[in-house]
């Protein structure tokens, strides 16, 4: 076990470092640059003063130069500077990132909150009420884009609540009913495709664990229906569910980028399209980074988590 | 030779009518799962909506035709320029409304089916090649894949179109090469299972070459994932170009977009003429159930395990 973390761990540097540099040449090859997104307005400016600006951003060094220096910074916390912003890549991801990570974890909890009780009943109570009802919340959940989900949120909030989404992040520690008030609607606009999944993969597999031999077994034995469903077909069923999780987180960042948008949440998703629209070379290089990161760390525990979900699995 | 011929006759003899015995089959599969039949049904009125929008047969106005005097109109309404009918109104430039969803689900149609069928036929053979030779090549074809798909697919879109600069047939060319990976891994996965079955050693002693093997023994048995991977890379690639043009750097105006029309007129008018966001909207939700469902229905018609256990 230890030995799989290790080498798993090790695989990850050469991973990281071939992204790195096709983060960096990704963004390179982005026709025109910050100082040509930022003069856009003013044409016929003075090619000479646009050099040097470039100097001064360090844009005119070499591409493989401008990458060793900004492995350098990686390495030693200094990740640039923002142009468009102009703070500390650092400074920007340290801000945005807590937003997002709380949007995903909401989003992520509250679909294995519903799905797991929508799944599980689903399966055991087949072809009844609550199965269809199960279903029919799955089948639609899945259908609906998250950005329809938003704007439709955003429509009726407003018809209905007068309820629109408020500008700027609100900190949970100072404003705890505005944060809430911000992140609940979007928790639920990300989550709604992962309860679905989840819920509809969940009661397949559970449908096919409770047919399982030793789920006979475990009856025979003349144990509980509590127990059986919940100590041997639902801890099995749980193996696939995992897998999708792992996969979620990754839509999750994804999704948020779309949700942070429409309903103005400050956070790592609103902040990439910014930079991307912006040409923030190091803000860009500095957020995929951290996307890829995450995905990254997310696939290992996934991974490890089947030796803890299913004892016959060892690494 | 002789006995062939005679099955081949009894068996003819036994289904006089390919098309009776296709509808029947049809009735079957929708008695067996309505829900799924119906799903068909919707994917099948799509394809014809985005013929019709192709042909201009279901278009009764030109979709990208401002009419100043024909603004907002609701259900129904009559053009005050003697342009007819707008059968789900017009937007705030005064285009119809109809004419430039029909027209959208041509674009999505086509989006859908086009990033599948590239993504699948190069995925196959990537999948195929990489599994039946295994060793480097294999070890290579995997880690690139892995890194692919470390990016949320979203995410590398958004910065890959940025990089290219906005357009749809961009954004097309992006989706389906990044939607390779996905057909890779299914492909080689059953192709690994499938490898060392005895009728494959068998093809191979009676000295089929590698190629024959592999497209004439190995291929054909690991179609059925290949069709559920279809309806969801169609749902994916429908989903991310509504989402790119949503965030304004997929499909340009005055094209017609799903996506674009929810994030334009749609979001300027939300509070007096939800339609305008609604319509588009429900097109995608529709279009992606269908698919789904339709791609579900026929995963459980070609898996024996799961007939009956539903």
């Amino acid at each position: 076990m230890q030995r799989y973390i290790i080498r798993r761990l090790a695989f990850m540097v050469p991973t990281l470092l071939f992204v790195t540099v096709a983060v960096f040449a990704l963004v390179r090859i982005m026709p025109g640059d910050y100082i040509t997104a930022q003069m856009a307005e003013s044409r016929g400016a003075d090619p000479e003063f646009l050099d040097k600006l470039r100097a001064e951003l360090g844009l005119d060094e070499p591409a493989p130069l401008q990458y060793f220096k900004w492995m350098g910074g990686i390495v030693t916390g200094d990740w640039g500077t923002s142009y468009w912003q102009n703070k500390p890549v650092l400074d920007v991801i340290r801000h945005a990132l807590p937003v997002s990570a709380q949007l995903g974890t909401m989003a992520i909890v509250l679909a294995i909150v519903v799905s797991i009780p929508l799944g599980v009943v689903g399966a055991v109570k087949q072809n009844s009420w609550p199965d269809y009802t199960s279903r029919m919340f799955a089948v639609v959940g899945i259908s609906i884009p998250n950005f329809f989900l938003a704007t439709l949120v955003i429509i009726y909030g407003a018809k209905w609540f007068g309820w629109f989404p408020p500008q700027g992040y609100r900190n949970p520690l100072t404003d705890l009913s505005g944060n809430l008030q911000q992140m609940v609607p979007a928790a639920v606009i990300l989550g709604m495709i992962l309860m679905a999944q989840n819920t509809r993969l969940l009661r397949t597999t559970m449908l096919e664990t409770l047919r399982a031999d030793y789920v006979r077994t475990a009856r025979a034995k003349g144990l509980n229906e509590r127990t059986v469903i919940f100590r041997h077909a639902f801890r099995n069923a749980l193996i696939p569910v995992v897998t999708l999780l792992g996969f979620q987180i990754i839509t999750t960042v994804g999704g948020s980028v779309i949700v942070e948008q429409v309903l103005g949440i400050n956070g790592i998703g609103q902040n990439f399209i910014g930079a991307v629209q912006q040409r923030d070379y190091p803000l860009v290089q500095g957020i995929l980074l951290v996307i890829i990161t995450t995905t990254l760390v997310v696939n290992l525990l996934v991974d490890l988590s089947y030796s803890f979900l299913d004892p016959r699995i060892k690494y | 030779m002789a006995t062939q011929t005679t099955a081949g006759a009894l068996r003819r003899d036994a289904q006089p009518n390919p098309f009776t015995t296709n509808l029947k089959r049809i009735w079957k599969f929708t008695k067996r799962n309505p829900l799924g039949a119906f799903a068909g049904l919707l994917c099948v009125l799509s394809v014809v909506a985005a013929v019709g929008g192709w042909t201009g047969l279901l278009l009764n106005h030109d979709p990208e035709r401002f009419r100043g005097a024909d603004r907002l109109l609701g259900y129904f309404a009559q053009s005050k320029v003697g342009e007819g009918t707008y059968f789900l109104g017009t937007d705030d430039l005064g285009r119809d409304m109809w004419s430039r969803l029909i027209k959208g689900a041509q674009l999505s149609i086509f989006f859908g089916l086009g990033v599948a069928v590239i993504a699948i036929v190069i995925g196959s053979i990537i999948g195929l090649v990489s599994a039946y030779f295994g060793g480097w090549l294999d070890l290579i074809v995997q880690r690139l894949v892995d890194l692919v798909q470390t990016i949320p697919l979203l995410v590398l879109a958004i910065a890959i179109v940025s990089v290219t600069g906005p357009g749809i047939m961009k954004g097309f060319w992006i989706l389906a090469f990044l939607s390779i990976p996905r057909p890779v891994r299914v492909i080689r996965g059953s192709v690994l299972s499938v490898k060392n079955e005895t009728y494959i050693e068998a093809a191979r002693s009676l000295g089929a070459t590698s190629n024959r093997v592999m497209f004439r023994h190995v291929l054909p048995n690991v179609t059925a994932p290949m069709i559920v991977l279809a309806s969801y890379l169609i749902a994916v690639a429908i989903i991310v170009e509504a989402s790119l043009s949503f965030l304004g750097i997929g499909a340009q105006p005055p094209t017609p977009s799903w996506g674009a029309m929810l994030t334009g007129s749609g979001n300027l008018f939300f509070q007096t003429n939800p339609r305008l966001a609604i319509l588009p909207g429900l097109a995608i939700s529709i279009l992606v159930f269908a698919t789904n469902m339709f791609g579900d229905a026929v995963r459980d018609e070609l898996d024996p395990r799961l007939r009956g256990s539903r």
